[in-house]
């Protein structure tokens, strides 16, 4: 009888193709193993000053969202719609958290990441160079390379911890390595690898949850700065992964940031954001979409500072250079909690009303003309429900046209509020 | 100019990348998938290359992860045997089918622990198994195998 070796050694007659030439000039792709896929997305922690959402911020709690898509594949889950938006972290304080934008920048492949980390991400893991070009890693959907976020990792300390969940498809149910669990995930089903492969420091270990939950396959990781994480730590990060909210499961928080989703738009949003409203910082949530590519620059202060000021505004850049038939949008939500004072109905200048919203009616002001002087604001106040909402439509022309006005009407339309 | 780092990677792929391919190439039942593995990994290890402890089993590991991804997402689980006229002679053809009528771990156990030469508890930590699940694969696997050569030479 044949040897098991001899008969696996025949393999060693197969010709196969030279790889190489391609990996050498090959940059990292977006095809990422499960196990492995530390971070994509595209990060927005959003800095803003509007002075219409002044009266709304006092007293502000957090914000739900209920996301969805046209588009669906056969390659799904059941039930649900395909490429499903992206996972995402509630807003809380002490946490940032980024997660994929529902945009151009998307895998084509459907696997999504939310990440969150109780320390800011270090400025390698968020900006690079790809062919001489500045990238911002997460929004441009570089997945891979260094979106690995280690330059983060190696600076957790003893009291930090940084969480990565992504959301896969082609799962038809669970499996050995996928069991099924229910939301929230607890670091008490994680199976603890204090020695991996890639790790970073050795004081970093890796706490893996793999989890198949409402049809969707979830790889969940979480990395401390150290090997033995106190419990106060542990139950941060415990409430943390209890505000992981999977696309067509109902939160389990309110706390998400608003959709705008039309094609041809590029869309970034955060769940992340403060602003200090002389009392006490209040999170928001909010979303950006815009005809034209968001700037570095603007990203970068939105990523690294993640707190809304008033007179403050990030995204001047992208304002300054805004062309004639540009148009950006920015909406904010601002979500009381259901049976709070604060949702009692009663500021005028929110008046109750559905979606969508609509332009025609809005209050439409020339904005910071030293910055540009043709920028027109159309502000649409509202009151859908418990949530307000603040929706800035911003056009380079003091004179938008019908096709631009509809272009902007096209894309709020496709707003959805916070389901709380 | 090449760097050093460049060339321990390129070292890396002549050493590693062909076994790899082949194994991979037993293991999915498609060159495709096989050759798009290997190369994901190993530009991964490239990317990712300071913070990689082992090379060798970083892409060994990741690509086969991969191709299992793949697999999945292509729900053609079951033997897809390559097409003859591509560089593969009829023994190998029958050692492709051979493989198929194992299950994805126990050909994951096999290629790792017989071909490319992995110990059990490698074999688990690649596999995100444990050494005992490994050993059960394996022997459950040479069974199989066994059998099946068992039948080929009758």
């Amino acid at each position: 009888m044949t040897d098991l070796r001899d008969l696996l050694g025949r393999a060693d007659g197969i010709e196969v193709d030279d790889l190489w030439p391609k990996i050498a000039s090959a940059r990292p792709s977006r095809s990422v193993p499960p196990a492995r896929r530390r971070v994509a997305a595209v990060a927005v922690a959003i800095v803003v000053a509007m002075g219409g959402i002044t009266a709304a911020v006092y007293g502000f709690s957090g914000l739900g969202h209920a996301p969805s898509t046209t588009e669906t594949s056969p390659a799904g889950p059941p039930g649900l719609p395909w490429p499903l938006p992206p996972p995402r972290f509630g807003a809380a304080h002490g946490w940032y958290a980024y997660s994929v934008a529902p945009s151009a920048a998307l895998d084509p492949e459907g696997w999504m990441v939310a990440f969150a980390a109780n320390v800011p991400l270090a400025r390698d893991d968020l900006y690079g160079q790809v062919n001489g070009q500045p990238v911002s890693w997460i929004h441009d959907g570089y997945l891979v390379n260094p979106a690995t976020p280690t330059h983060t990792m190696r600076q957790l300390g003893p009291s930090d911890a940084m969480i990565v969940a992504t959301t896969m498809n082609g799962f038809t149910g669970p499996d050995v390595n996928f069991p099924a669990r229910t939301l929230p995930l607890r670091l008490r089903d994680a199976t603890v690898e204090h020695s991996w492969e890639g790790q970073v420091a050795p004081n970093v270990p890796e706490y893996r949850i793999w989890a198949y939950a409402h049809g969707v396959g979830l790889d969940v990781r979480v990395y401390f700065g150290t090997q033995h994480p106190s419990p106060r730590v542990r139950a941060w990060v415990d409430a943390e992964l209890a505000r992981l909210v999977i696309p067509g499961v109902e939160a389990p928080v309110a706390t998400l940031a608003p959709l705008l989703s039309a094609k041809g738009w590029h869309v970034v949003r955060t769940n992340r954001s403060t602003v200090d409203n002389g009392v006490g910082s209040v999170p928001l949530a909010q979303v950006w979409a815009s005809t034209e590519p968001f700037v570095l620059a603007d990203l970068r202060h939105l990523e690294e500072q993640g707190q809304l000021k008033f007179a403050e505004w990030p995204a001047i850049t992208i304002l300054h250079h805004l062309p004639p038939d540009g148009v950006l949008i920015v909406a904010t939500t601002l979500t009381y909690p259901a049976h709070s004072v604060e949702s009692a109905p009663s500021d005028p200048a929110f008046p109750p009303t559905g979606l969508p919203l609509s332009l025609e009616g809005a209050d439409v002001q020339p904005w910071r003309p030293w910055v540009n002087a043709t920028v027109r604001r159309y502000e649409i106040d509202a009151r859908v429900g418990n949530v307000y909402v603040v929706a800035s439509v911003f056009f380079a022309t003091s004179v938008p046209s019908h096709a631009l006005l509809q272009k902007a009407q096209q894309e709020l339309d496709t707003l959805e509020l916070p389901r709380t | 100019m090449r760097t050093s780092e460049g060339l321990a990677q390129e070292q890396l792929y002549r050493g590693e990348g062909p076994k790899l391919q082949r194994a991979l190439l037993l293991y999915a039942g498609d060159r495709d998938i096989a050759n798009d593995a290997v190369a994901e990994a190993f530009v991964q290890a490239v990317a990712r290359w300071d913070g990689i402890r082992d090379p060798r089993r970083y892409v060994w590991k990741t690509a086969f992860r991969l191709a299992l991804k793949e697999l999945r997402d292509r729900r053609r689980v079951a033997a897809q045997v390559p097409e003859r006229g591509y560089l593969m002679p009829e023994p190998l053809v029958d050692l492709v089918r051979a493989m198929q009528r194992l299950t994805q771990m126990q050909r994951a156990a096999v290629l790792l622990h017989h071909y490319a030469g992995y110990s059990a508890r490698d074999v688990a930590r690649m596999l995100d198994s444990t050494p005992g699940s490994v050993f059960v694969h394996l022997a459950q696997g040479r069974k199989r195998l066994r059998r099946w050569m068992e039948d080929s030479d009758d």
